[in-house]
């Protein structure tokens, strides 16, 4: 369970933040968005798909880490098993709330997931002792910020490709060594077929607007899965010991 | 040889851009070379502005139109509709209903629950509804849900469904797109002429402007006028207030008290001293109306029983009247010209049939498009042959809803009942669902306008009795009628829990719109 609430120097004074814990709250993530700016590096090594949103049915850029719904390949022992840890991994237990304001400019409000196993009274400090954020929250801040700084602007790029009718589902059906079966439905990819056929308007926005790499990343992140499969087989095989 | 070149579309309703639309989008009229479609209509005849209930026909039609749903929902003031629930149409008492619901009982076509269900009123008293234990649907109405969610792509669905949507905004929405995306020539003009062939066909129709508009197919969409078939042809309009006595409409519009009201699911009829009331809810306001017979109730009467519907901010309210003549005309083609629309005939809105005919007429224009003139009189006659007997069903279908009511309160429930009031083919219906539920093979046509399903949910949801005694092989499939029964309660307990409600999933569809896929 979650409880998520605004950061409040004058409750949450005491708390410290456990960092060697933080990776193990995504240990059951199935898919952790990532934003626009992580892609090219993220493609390198993870398969990178579409999910939707739940709550507004846009699609989201997302790191595919498992075949079952609670199951995250790249968390072992509490440790991120590869080497670029996504923003959305690193940020735990802190969260983006939106301010309970009427009107557009709405700010962001720093939160906590007040029922995470990360808080406690081990770790770094949240506050020094003249009740400013210490060095550690302020590194968590400007994290929050690049997501959301991100967020619209990876929302921007989902968006795009949706409209221009650039996107396909595709459903993963995959036999492991060990026999079972996994059927990974709701993703979605840039369409090849028809991003090859998109004219030269189409093209040249995608190109303005830097697009054109992040998109034959995703293309090509797809041939992650084979190795993201095998994680599953190595894990299964340890797992029956 | 002479060759159909050019269609001409008379009048700017809902009739005349949806037929204007289904025909440009079908023979991509936007592509030099191929059929040329016109619409002319007038800058100062206000079209009719009331028909709202469409049925699921209506988003394949989005779809041929090639209309985003997202921008239908937006611009047309568009919610989803998931049935109709007929309030005191039975016994009149205060909690008297029943529904019809759009999707079909669980399993139908393969599994009888009518039978098993009718069976089982003998023994068990107070159980669920016909439409409750056969369909999940109703259980969404009644609590406001919705028939899908944000994740599933445009014109998707959890629970089949329609629209309720606002007839002007739908018919400058449909003109918008039909001149932008599909090719449509639009003409703004009076027409105050009709000059023949010698064969009797239109050779062009004469305008105020001094223009002379020609087609070699012209379709008439200028409403209860319906000025070509009608006036210009003399077609005769066949009276049916024998048999469907409402004649008069009061309507008016209804609204919330808050925009976070909720929105209903279902199209609400409610019966009344010599009539219903209908009440459509919008996204931004309902839809409300009184049908009722002049010759059962006077016009104050009428006007007190809707003021006692809508309750006490009806006095701040406008009511419009407008008369209605039920029936429709002898036949709908005559040499070139076709009528769609209250030009052909209408009915009262009992079960949303208005628009749904203009689908069926259009699509059947459009597909079967006569490509000589010769060949148009073959069409003409297939096409009078299917629409009448589509008429026909369709006034069975709406008397049924009357003639089961156990409503003796008012001679107009009574008079309802009468059998000289009742058509033959429906009494012929009745006789045989005496002894066995209603089956497809009761219908004769491949596409009937109200299939076998839709008379399950009237005929058991107003109380009629079929006796199972003699068909007991279909009462001896029991293992398999149980598994259907169990299905559509587990389906039931997982839309409940994971539907949105309909103001809800409006907000989401204005805010981020449903994704193509």
């Amino acid at each position: 369970m979650s409880k998520i609430t605004a950061l409040d120097v004058n409750h949450h004074y005491a708390l410290k933040v456990d960092v060697s814990k933080v990776v193990a709250e995504s240990a059951n993530a199935q898919t952790i968005p990532i934003l626009l700016s992580e892609i090219i590096k993220a493609s390198a090594e993870y398969p990178l798909v579409f999910v939707k949103n739940q709550q507004s049915g846009q699609f989201i850029p997302v790191v595919l880490c498992g075949f079952r719904h609670d199951e995250n390949l790249y968390v072992s022992d509490g440790n991120w098993d590869a080497s670029y840890t996504p923003f959305n991994v690193q940020r735990q237990p802190f969260f983006l709330g939106t301010e309970n304001a009427e009107g557009v400019n709405k700010s962001s409000v720093l939160c906590l997931d007040l029922d995470s196993k990360c808080l406690g009274d081990v770790g770094h400090v949240l506050f020094d002792e003249k009740k400013m954020p210490s060095e550690y929250l302020t590194h968590m801040h400007t994290l929050l910020s690049q997501l959301y700084h991100g967020n619209p602007i990876t929302g921007n790029f989902s968006k795009t490709l949706a409209d221009y009718d650039l996107l396909e589902e595709i459903t993963l059906d995959i036999k492991f060594d060990n026999g079972d079966v996994q059927s990974v439905k709701k993703t979605y990819t840039i369409d090849r077929q028809k991003l090859a056929e998109i004219d030269n308007k189409i093209f040249l926005d995608l190109r303005k607007q830097d697009y054109l790499m992040p998109v034959y990343a995703m293309i090509i992140s797809l041939d992650q899965i084979q190795k993201l499969v095998n994680r599953r087989n190595i894990r299964d095989r340890k797992d029956e010991g | 040889m002479q060759y159909i070149n050019s269609v001409v579309i008379v009048g700017g309703g809902s009739a005349g851009w949806l037929t204007a639309g289904l025909i440009a989008a079908h023979h991509k009229a936007h592509l030099p070379g191929n059929l040329k479609v016109t619409l002319v209509e007038s800058a100062n005849i206000k079209s009719i502005s009331v028909g709202e209930g469409t049925w699921p026909t209506m988003r394949a039609t989005l779809k041929k139109l090639g209309v985003t749903e997202s921008d239908f929902i937006k611009e047309c003031d568009a919610t989803f509709k998931q049935g109709a629930k007929f309030s005191k149409w039975t016994t009149g008492a205060e909690d008297d209903f029943y529904y019809h619901p759009l999707m079909l009982p669980q399993d139908f076509g393969h599994v009888d629950l009518a039978s098993s269900w009718q069976a089982l009123q003998g023994v068990m008293k107070n159980g669920d509804s016909f439409s409750q234990s056969v369909c999940f649907q109703e259980a969404l109405c009644e609590a406001g849900l919705a028939p899908k969610n944000i994740t599933m792509p445009e014109y998707g669905a959890v629970a089949n469904y329609a629209y309720h949507l606002d007839s002007s905004k739908f018919g400058k929405f449909l003109n918008r797109h039909c001149k932008a995306k599909l090719g449509v020539k639009h003409i703004i003009d009076d027409i105050n002429g009709v000059v023949s062939k010698n064969n009797g066909d239109i050779d062009y129709l004469n305008t105020q402007s001094g223009e002379k508009i020609q087609g070699d197919l012209y379709i008439d969409c200028t409403g209860f006028s319906s000025i070509l078939l009608g006036r210009h042809y003399g077609v005769k309009f066949q009276d049916k207030s024998d048999v469907l006595f409402i004649d008069t409409a009061l309507t008016t519009h209804v609204p919330y008290e808050s925009e976070h009201d909720p929105i209903a699911s279902h199209t609400i009829s409610t019966g009344q001293s010599a009539g219903w009331v209908w009440d459509i809810g919008l996204p931004s306001r309902r839809g409300v109306g009184h049908v009722y017979s002049s010759k059962y109730i006077s016009e104050d009467e009428a006007i007190a029983e809707l003021s006692n519907y809508i309750g006490p901010v009806a006095k701040d309210l406008e009511f419009r009247k407008i008369p209605i003549k039920s029936g429709y005309r002898e036949k709908f083609w005559v040499n070139n010209c076709v009528a769609v629309g209250l030009s052909a005939g209408f009915l009262e809105p009992l079960e949303a049939s208005a628009l749904v005919l203009i689908e069926l007429s259009a699509n059947m224009i459009s597909e079967q498009m006569p490509v000589t003139r010769s060949g148009m009189d073959i069409t003409a006659s297939k096409f009078n042959t299917i629409f009448n007997y589509r008429w026909e069903r369709i006034i069975d279908f709406l008397k049924l809803h009357y003639m089961l009511t156990k409503r003796t309160d008012t001679k107009f429930w009574i008079d309802n009942c009468l059998p000289e009031t009742i058509p033959e083919s429906l009494r012929n219906q009745l006789e045989l669902w005496q002894y066995r539920v209603p089956s497809d093979f009761d219908f004769d046509s491949l596409h009937e306008v109200f299939p076998a399903a839709s008379y399950l949910y009237v005929l058991y949801g107003m109380g009629f009795k079929t006796d199972i005694s003699r068909q007991s092989h279909k009462l001896q499939n029991s293992n398999v009628t149980d598994q259907s029964l169990k299905k559509n309660i587990e389906i039931k307990k997982k839309v409940l829990a994971n539907l949105p409600t309909n103001r809800d999933l409006i907000n989401k569809v204005h805010e981020f719109g449903f994704q193509r896929l």
